[in-house]
């Protein structure tokens, strides 16, 4: 490497060049300078095979030391097994088949009724259990672009709760929801034998790898009938809080593209006398991606069962009203080649496993399923220089739409205030709003932050304090529209704007940012593009009013003005003009705050 | 071409072969076992044979001749072993280890464990034997063999689909199977008896066979977990295959013109490529593996520690598997780094204890000296400002601690303790009710997390090191990788809390239950209140019954005295002895009570059997306990009468009972010389447990209406009308634990076992911090603060009068200048 017309980015070392025609032709050229060999016949039979051999051997040697030269970085790296094993020095793990999965949207008849809609039998009443299996499989009646059948499973076990805060009945029916995944499964049998290096290699097959935090498993493994628990890497999930915390294994994609159920010394490894049995999926990749309302029940169930425990009744093909995926699948992808590799090496090396700064917090706190978004702030958001809060973490969640077990509920009474007027009395005036978080999981959500803590830290979890908004809301239309069309997209546009997957503790809600997302016809829902959107000939937003449920200031509707007291929510800056209150100015919500929207309590006027 | 090149050179494979083909006696009939080896890692462990498992230590290898082994042979000789091991007689001459890392196939004559890599499959295990080497093709027989098939359906599927790998001796299948196809390409597995003859023996071999030293793991990287021997053909009856080696020399031999490939250059070019230019190959191709800790040399698995800039990894003493774990997964530890996991990992990884690890924060409130003006300086050793779980309560360390707030009960209520799992960090859902800040009162609470936090390992499950409590080794070892792993604002401090275990009994207590084959010992007795004089025993009845069952293990000729809750004589309606180690004691209701034994120092038979007996005073003494049994049962009834030294009289009513009495020397006399209902005793021997006999002052036995054990020192009897006379007494031990007065505790530390009875001065002397009681046990505790460093073998308890209370002898336990020490002393109420 001595050619200094090589820039030092040069990324394909051509560490020695030297090959068969180079390395013989040197070679005699060499030997013509040698006072012995000087005058040789270099085309005598025995010459000429040792000076090919050596010329070939010098190729095959150059071969070798420029692949190995190139391998070397990461950059100029072409083998799948250097740049796997370079990747894994970052701490990044190749992965392997990823299976599409699609969420399911399923709809239950509780009774079998007569013609003259007697009840015949109950399946399903309000506090039943339903229960679906993992590992149950449905062939969806699609082929592949290979026309092989594709397949879809539950890989997880799901209990739906029948109940008026979780699964409601209503018009004797009940909804939920589950995820299926796309393979065939397999189910496997090891022996401690099988263990070499703590290692189990899977068969040659295309298996789901999943993707972190497994939400929606693509394995499981058992020891014994005992469910082990798939971790990230070794170090994953280790605390002295969790209990059974060392039956754990990796399912890793290897540098020779094998698969393998990894145990490890320093958590547990299965003894002599235990049986492995491993459950997984031979994925398709992205053959078995499909498009939503692919899965329909006419297509066919087959065996899938969903099971009421506690009537311990199959409930009946015939009952199941509703069986579809209403959004396409998602994932389904090749294993990751050489350049996706180095891509996500790069990304991968700087994230960390321990929570040091809000964001660390936030991202762990909303990988779990029942947070929808997460917060964390300290004593330099709420009162820097107070030694009382010194080394205390802060963290608010709030779940998902439909889940509701991380707080005692309770409500506001919206007469007490002045939010009366709405545009359908019939609406229940009552707000749902978090008391108290259910200790239960307080104390879960501390052993699951608790393995990223930093020393001394001390995590506290805050209730969210909600800050409903509501608003009055002018609608001009425009001519070849109809006004009720226009209102309901302009109010779901509305909600959508509230939706927990876009909305963040700590924001700064504009309302010019409102009235642009409303009106702003490429943002569309998966399942609405608000088509009458188009015909707001102009949109006004006035009466703004919000609402916190645990201020404790007596006066939950205040917005305060700008201040360097931590009082939220406020506005971002000052009214132009002291005798005009101008409720249209952007409102900052504190860390512990969180926006929704209080639909109900809008009302919608025509604009002239 | 064939493709890639074998893993291992030629020669290798031909030698390996030709070795195991050695241990071939064809005279000896063959047996047909499998014995499995237990032990994956060593080869010494176990062996089992059926259901018999021999461990070591359990059994030699010796069956008489001058051939004979002992086990300690069996690892480092694994051909040896066959011609020796002789569990049941049964011999294993004919015998070839197929793998000493999972099983011992005698029955094979070279069999040997393969994996045929078939494409849709996988690896699909097959035992085949060898049969001979003919150039490249290395043939076999496939009928002494037998493959393990995947899709054999053990399981019921919801897909139908399902493999049973491995699983041994249930699905095998003699011959071969169709189950996988010609010209596949074939490995030996990690676990091979070629692994081992590589990694043990070839070194050797090849020293003997051509007197130059090689490295074996130039030529082969054996750390692969498949290696490749080549492709594998099946003939057509498939009685027998063949593996056709293609290696670096076939392919060089293929750039030959066929025309000049005379056999002896052929020789010239495999000796060449084969034996010296492969491990030029191999360690080109391994350059990669440099990279990757589980395949890389053992010797350059530093080099990756060093990559993050992370440990020394020599100075680790775990397996070597374990470190090759360690160093592969070492950027997951960098990416957590300053957390409690991190802490708890090292702990985990380096130590692989089953002991607990507790890490606490310190809290300050606002009343700390220098409030506002905080920082003011704070004693780190201030034990107060810490919070303090499961040890001892949160006030403060005071001695009078609400039983509510006390939590060391789990060391003696529950036994399960000594076998926790290894815990980890701090936080208010570790410490359940007891943290110092609670989260509902944490806005309230004026409580002021510091930068200071307290690492305690406890050392009360198992001792750290195979000989020690704690080594010095182990110590630096892990608090150096602790600290370098410290944020560099936060303040660590180290504890150690030794909590040996005691009862009121001179016998010593262990303090570890569970010792994993280590030999490092805690032990602990009491000294000072005599709590059991030799020869005795003191049943405690806690459960409320009519028959106490008496387990004593003092033989069979014994005083009984029997005892309320009150510590009043009773007299129950029997007293049995079953045997000489177990005695009932029976009553009319069930009751609790203390039952005393104690040896007797002389016993006799009454014979003629007449209602008058005159014993024979052996002892004699005239302080003498005397006591009767009829028909193995204590006898209440009958008079007595000390006539002089050497004789005494007793009368009894019936004249048909084979009797026998026991007799004692009693340690103490007490004269009452003025009639009384009431006598006041006071004997001074220490023990409130004593057997007696009361006597007028005409040496005839008599019994007081009541009889009241006070304490340790005094007693007393009560009588219907005034009474003269004396009482003797005898020692038997305590049996009230409650009240006593420890006075100001010293603590003495000395450097060897022996030193304190030899009168050598203690390395360290200290006072008691303080002594608590609870219902169960006495705490005495102390926390040594960082002053010097020693280690210690000997912990003296003392009273302060001067008396020698507790007595602790224990293997090293190293106390670092830097380190906290706690010494927990736990004493439980009973014998």
């Amino acid at each position: 490497m001595n050619d200094k017309d090589k820039s030092y980015n040069e990324l394909v070392p051509e560490y020695l060049e030297s090959d068969f025609a180079i390395a013989l032709a040197k070679n005699v050229d060499l030997l013509k300078q040698s006072d012995t060999f000087k005058d040789y016949n270099y085309h005598g039979a025995n010459m000429t095979m040792i000076l090919e051999l050596l010329a070939y051997l010098a190729d095959f040697n150059s071969f070798h030391t420029n692949m190995v030269a190139k391998n070397v970085y990461m950059e100029s790296a072409n083998v799948y097994e250097t740049v796997h094993a370079l990747a894994l020095l970052k701490g990044y793990y190749p992965k392997g088949f990823i299976s599409a999965y699609t969420s399911i949207e399923c709809t239950l008849d509780c009774y079998k009724k007569d013609q003259q809609g007697n009840i015949i039998e109950t399946y399903i009443s309000d506090g039943d259990q339903l229960l679906i299996k993992a590992w149950q499989p449905l062939d969806i009646g699609k082929v592949s672009i290979v026309n092989e059948s594709i397949t879809y499973n539950t890989t997880d076990e799901y209990i739906i709760n029948v109940s008026n805060t979780e699964n409601p009945v209503i018009n004797d029916q009940v909804s939920f929801e589950f995820f299926m995944k796309e393979g065939n499964m397999e189910e496997l049998k090891y022996t401690h034998r099988d263990v070499i290096d703590n290692e189990i290699i899977l068969p040659f097959h295309n298996y789901d790898h999943g993707t972190y935090p497994f939400t929606v498993p693509s394995i499981s493994v058992y020891v014994n009938d005992e469910e082990w628990i798939r971790v990230h890497d070794f170090y994953d999930e280790m605390s002295g809080l969790k209990e059974e915390y060392d039956d754990v294994y990796m399912f890793v994609y290897d540098k020779y593209r094998r698969y393998a159920v990894r145990f490890d010394t320093s958590r547990k490894v299965p003894g002599r006398t235990d049986i492995i049995t491993v459950k997984l999926l031979k994925s398709k990749g992205p053959d078995g991606a499909i498009g939503k309302n692919t899965i329909d029940i006419p297509s066919a169930l087959n065996n899938f069962e969903i099971f009421n425990i506690t009537k311990n009744i199959p409930i009946p093909t015939e009952q199941i009203v509703k069986f579809t995926n209403p959004d396409s699948s998602i994932l389904g992808t090749l294993p990751e080649n050489v350049e996706d590799i180095k891509v996500s090496s790069k990304v991968n090396i700087h994230s960390q496993y321990r929570n040091v700064t809000a964001k660390d917090y936030r991202y762990h706190l909303e990988a779990r399923t029942d947070v929808a978004k997460g917060s964390a702030w300290g004593e330099q958001e709420i009162d820097p220089g107070n030694v009382l809060e010194y080394n205390k973490v802060y963290v608010s969640v709030v779940p998902p739409e439909g889940i509701d077990s991380l707080f005692i509920p309770g409500t506001i009474d919206t007469e007490v205030v002045t939010w009366t007027e709405i545009d359908d009395p019939s609406l229940s005036q009552d707000i749902e709003v978090p008391q108290a978080y259910n200790t239960d999981f307080r104390d879960d959500l501390l052993i699951y932050l608790e393995p990223r803590k930093m020393l001394n830290a001390y995590e506290v979890p805050v209730l969210p304090k909600i800050v409903y908004f509501r608003f009055d809301i002018g609608i001009r239309v425009k001519r070849t529209y109809n006004y009720s069309d226009v209102r309901e997209d302009v109010k779901n546009k509305l909600i959508f704007f509230f939706d927990r997957t876009l909305r963040n503790f700590n924001e700064e809600i504009s309302f010019m940012d409102i009235h642009n997302f409303i009106l702003d016809q490429s943002i569309v829902r998966d399942d609405d593009i608000f088509e009458n959107i188009k015909g707001v000939d102009s949109l006004v937003l006035r009466e703004l009013k919000t609402y916190t449920n645990t201020l404790g200031t007596g006066n939950e509707e205040v917005v305060y003005e700008p201040n360097n007291n931590n009082l939220f929510p406020m506005y971002t800056y000052e009214s132009f003009d002291s005798y005009i209150d101008n409720k249209l100015r952007t409102i900052k919500i504190g860390y512990d705050q969180y926006p929704m929207l209080v639909i109900d309590m809008c009302r919608f006027y025509t604009e002239l | 071409m064939q493709g890639r090149f074998s893993d291992s050179p030629y020669f290798m494979i031909r030698d390996f072969f030709d070795e195991i083909r050695k241990t071939k006696h064809n005279n000896l009939p063959e047996i047909d076992y499998n014995w499995e080896v237990t032990f994956v890692s060593t080869f010494t462990d176990a062996i089992s044979a059926g259901s018999v498992e021999y461990k070591e230590g359990n059994w030699s290898l010796t069956d008489g001749d001058s051939n004979d082994i002992v086990y300690t042979d069996f690892a480092t000789n694994i051909y040896n072993i066959l011609y020796h091991f002789n569990p049941n007689e049964q011999h294993a001459y004919n015998s070839y280890i197929v793998s000493p890392f999972v099983n011992i196939n005698t029955h094979g004559n070279g069999i040997v464990n393969l994996y045929v890599k078939e494409p849709d499959e996988g690896y699909i295990p097959i035992s085949i034997k060898h049969l001979n080497t003919k150039g490249d093709r290395f043939n076999f027989s496939t009928t002494a063999g037998r493959t393990l098939v995947p899709g054999d359906t053990i399981v019921e599927t919801l897909s139908g689909a399902s493999y049973y790998f491995g699983i041994y001796n249930t699905n095998i299948h003699n011959g071969f199977s169709t189950y996988f196809n010609n010209n596949r390409e074939t490995y030996w597995r990690k676990d091979s008896l070629f692994h081992a003859w590589l990694i043990k023996y070839a070194q050797q071999y090849y020293l003997d066979k051509w007197g130059i030293k090689i490295d074996i793991r130039n030529y082969v990287n054996y750390d692969k977990i498949f290696l490749l021997f080549h492709r594998i053909f099946k003939s057509h009856d498939e009685k027998t295959c063949r593996i056709i080696f293609y290696g670096m020399k076939n392919f060089v031999m293929d750039a030959i013109p066929e025309h000049q490939r005379t056999p002896r250059f052929k020789e010239f070019m495999d000796i060449f490529f084969d034996e010296l230019y492969q491990e030029h190959h191999n360690q080109i191709k391994d350059i990669w593996h440099l990279l990757d800790a589980m395949m890389t040399a053992f010797e350059y698995l530093g080099y990756l520690s060093k990559f993050y800039d992370m440990f020394d990894v020599d100075q680790f003493d775990i397996k070597e598997l374990q470190l090759r774990e360690f160093v592969r997964d070492m950027i997951w530890i960098l990416k957590r780094k300053g957390t409690y996991t991190d802490y708890f990992v090292l702990w985990r990884i380096l130590t692989d204890t089953i002991n607990r690890l507790n890490i606490y924060e310190r809290w300050h409130t606002k009343s700390i000296d220098g409030w506002p003006n905080w920082p003011a300086s704070i004693d780190p050793q201030d034990i107060s400002t810490w919070p303090n779980y499961p040890y001892y309560s949160d006030t403060n360390g005071t001695t009078n601690v609400p039983e509510s707030e006390w939590y060391d009960t789990n060391y003696i209520l529950k036994p399960e303790y000594h076998h926790p799992p290894v815990s980890g960090g701090a936080g208010p859902v570790y410490y359940q009710d007891n943290y110092p800040c609670s989260l509902e009162t944490y806005e309230s609470s004026n409580m002021l997390l510091s930068t200071h936090y307290i690492v305690e390992i406890d050392v009360n499950n198992e001792p750290m090191d195979n000989d020690a409590v704690l080594s010095k080794k182990t110590w630096d070892n892990i608090s150096s990788y602790w600290e370098y792993l410290r944020p560099v604002n936060r303040v660590s401090h180290y504890r150690i809390v030794l909590a040996p275990i005691t009862k009121f009994s001179c016998e010593f207590v262990p303090l570890y239950h569970n010792l994993r084959d280590k030999t490092a010992f805690v032990q602990s007795k009491c000294e000072y209140y005599y709590p059991l004089v030799t020869g005795a025993y003191i049943h405690k009845q806690d459960i409320p019954s009519n028959e106490w069952i008496v387990h004593h293990n003092l033989g069979g000729n014994v005083h009984v005295q029997v005892f309320d809750d009150m510590f009043n004589e009773m007299i129950p309606s029997d007293i049995v002895f079953d045997s000489n180690s177990v005695l009932r004691v029976l009553f009319d209701n069930e009751t609790t009570g203390f039952a005393l034994i104690k040896v007797a120092d002389s016993t006799d038979l009454q014979s003629p059997i007449v209602d008058i007996w005159n014993i024979v005073n052996t002892l004699n003494n005239e302080k003498l306990i005397i006591n009767f049994e009829e028909d193995h049962q204590k006898s209440y009834e009958g008079s007595l009468e000390l006539i002089s030294p050497a004789e005494s009289m007793a009368t009894f009513s019936e004249t048909s009972i084979h009797r026998r009495n026991v007799t004692s020397e009693g340690n103490f006399v007490f004269f009452q010389n003025t009639p009384s209902t009431e006598w006041d005793v006071v004997h001074n021997l220490g023990t409130n447990g004593v057997l007696m006999n009361v006597y007028d002052m005409n040496n005839q036995r008599m019994n007081p209406s009541e009889f009241e054990l006070v304490d340790t020192e005094k007693m007393k009897l009560y009588f219907d009308s005034p009474q003269d006379g004396y009482v003797v007494l005898l020692r038997v031990g305590n049996f009230n634990f409650d009240n006593f007065d420890f006075g100001d505790v010293t603590i003495r530390l000395y450097e060897h076992i022996g030193d304190m009875a030899d009168g050598v001065p203690p390395i360290y002397t200290t006072h008691a911090d303080w002594v608590l009681e609870t219902e169960d046990a006495y705490y005495i505790q102390r926390t040594i603060p960082q002053e010097e460093t020693f280690t210690f073998n000997e912990i003296a308890i003392y009273h302060e009068n001067g008396e020698l209370i507790f007595y602790t002898k224990c293997s090293d336990v190293y106390n670092p200048r830097d380190v906290m020490l706690t010494l927990h002393y736990r004493i439980e109420k009973t014998t």
